[in-house]
């Protein structure tokens, strides 16, 4: 307990001091904002513009899709808001930068990803509680507590399992130094995750759920709550999974941190 | 020109040496290609006929090349000029008895070279060949390399206006993605255009942005005929010509603005 309110505390004077950084570059930080605001009101608008002219995808009509999306971006925002700074670990190694980290009496994971706290994506964070309540409420989900719990279970699990797949991605850096398109890949596979993954052929259908487990971060979720009625045992998976995926993703870590030996300067 | 040219074989080489990038980006479209069919073909389950004029096939080449296009035309041109502005390297660049503008280009012009070989004519093979997609062969196919061309030159210059106007705004990663959204969006890379309600497809139309996925998708799969393939390149060129323009006026306009200090 004492260890975690002293991070706490470390924590909240690094961010504190990011934050002021960023305030000096106003502009940079509207022109960020509605930009990923605008990317991710695109799902929204291409769902609206293709429900025009069908009324269901897969077994799934608009808003249940829109709950799905909604989902997705919610999971995301963790990752999104306390761990960008992934997306500079290889940027870092290169620099040598990254060997600051060592230096501290600290977590290295924790000390790196609290260089940056991303307030950018807060849009996103707007739309995707609006989606949720929207879609929630045209779809009349009745909330009892248990399954508000559950909910917030499996939300966080899916928020683990994709601040894994980001941490193991970023983590490749410290092997292979330039990992920057093996990043915007997964960055194009994460658009998929707002699909019902049924719909694909079964070698994606694997590759999405055991090789990139993205399927669980919305769709497995999802179709629990909204599909079965009785909160049953498969209700668990997501956070399960979840749990064990981050252990794995920071073992990954810590290995890559042994591994780095520096730039020699 | 020959000095030009030997700038686009500099980042031919370069582009060359960095394979993982190349096979993470092949992978990626490739992946994109297989959900693209997959999804719209659960859009199409209900109705085996056509759809707003397109069929399944149809819809499914239009936005399986659209995503091949946008790896080819890709620049990043906006997102290195805007950095080498603030930070100062382009003073390295002024120095060189050559126009920036056209130096931009024709080392863009390396990029789309190399991935039109490695990743873009690969990828629409493919989509040809396993897919059976329903391209048109003939003429057509001379236009639609043209259209190609002509998408890649619309833009590196729009790319080339807002790599120059984010110096006035202190902001280029936000700028980068929204304009990459609204091209997208609008130019019928994610909804075809057919599938837009018809007054804003109207609108869609008259905007340059539909030049650039549009017009190659609609020559490829044969849906114009040679005089309105011919006006639609000539559309695209007129736009061209538009975003040079506006390119160029801010260009001037910042040239005197800048300051850079020390060295």
């Amino acid at each position: 307990m004492k260890t975690l309110i002293y991070y706490f505390k470390i924590y909240r004077r690094l961010a504190a001091q990011h934050i002021k950084s960023q305030m000096a570059f106003r502009t940079d930080f509207f022109f960020a904002l509605f930009g990923l605001l605008f990317s991710s009101l695109l799902g929204f608008l291409s769902l609206a513009v293709i429900f025009q002219t069908i009324s269901r995808i897969g077994g799934w009509n608009y808003h249940e899709l829109l709950f799905l999306y909604g989902f997705l971006l919610l999971a995301c925002q963790p990752q999104w808001i306390f761990f960008d700074n992934l997306w500079h670990l290889s940027g870092a190694l290169q620099t040598g930068d990254f060997i600051n980290c060592y230096f501290k009496p600290v977590n290295t994971l924790f000390y790196f990803i609290s260089e940056t706290i991303s307030l950018k994506v807060i849009g996103r964070l707007g739309l995707a509680v609006f989606l949720l309540i929207y879609a929630g409420n045209k779809l009349n989900i009745n909330w009892t507590l248990l399954k508000g719990f559950c909910f917030f279970l499996m939300f966080a699990g899916s928020a683990l399992i994709y601040l894994s797949v980001r941490i193991m991605a970023s983590s490749t850096a410290f092997w292979i130094i330039s990992n920057i398109s093996l990043m915007n890949f997964l960055n194009r596979l994460e658009d998929f995750s707002r699909y019902p993954v049924s719909i694909f052929s079964k070698p994606l259908q694997f590759f999405f759920s055991c090789i990139i487990p993205f399927a669980f971060i919305a769709y497995v979720p999802v179709k629990t709550f909204l599909k079965t009625g009785a909160v049953t045992l498969s209700w668990f998976i997501t956070p399960a999974l979840g749990c064990g995926l981050f252990a794995l993703a920071c073992l990954v870590w810590s290995l890559g941190v042994r591994q780095y030996t520096g730039t020699g300067t | 020109m020959k000095k030009y040219f030997a700038i686009t074989r500099n980042t031919l080489i370069d582009a060359i040496v960095f394979r993982a990038d190349f096979f993470f980006r092949t992978l990626g479209n490739l992946i994109y290609i297989f959900v693209v069919f997959y999804l719209w073909k659960a859009i199409y389950a209900d109705s085996p006929g056509e759809l707003n004029g397109l069929t399944f096939l149809q819809a499914f080449t239009y936005l399986a090349v659209s995503g091949s296009i946008f790896i080819l035309v890709e620049t990043w041109v906006d997102w290195g000029l805007s950095l080498s502005i603030t930070r100062g390297h382009i003073v390295m660049n002024l120095y060189l008895p050559l126009d920036l503008h056209l130096m931009i280009q024709f080392n863009a012009f390396g990029t789309f070279l190399f991935r039109l070989v490695s990743t873009g004519l690969p990828s629409i093979l493919f989509i040809v060949l396993v897919f059976n997609a329903p391209v048109a062969i003939g003429i057509n196919l001379i236009f639609f390399i043209v259209s190609l061309f002509f998408s890649f030159l619309m833009s590196v210059n729009i790319d080339f206006a807002v790599g120059v106007s984010a110096f006035s705004f202190e902001s280029i990663l936000g700028l980068k993605f929204m304009k990459d959204c609204i091209i997208l969006f609008l130019s019928g890379a994610i909804v075809p255009i057919p599938f837009f309600p018809k007054p804003i497809q109207a609108i869609l139309l008259a905007l340059p942005f539909q030049g650039m996925y549009h017009t190659p998708v609609n020559i490829l799969l044969g849906r114009l005929s040679v005089e309105d393939s011919l006006l639609m390149l000539c559309i695209q060129m007129g736009w061209i010509a538009f975003f040079i323009i506006i390119g160029r006026l801010f260009y001037r306009k910042i040239l005197k603005k800048l300051t850079i200090s020390g060295g």
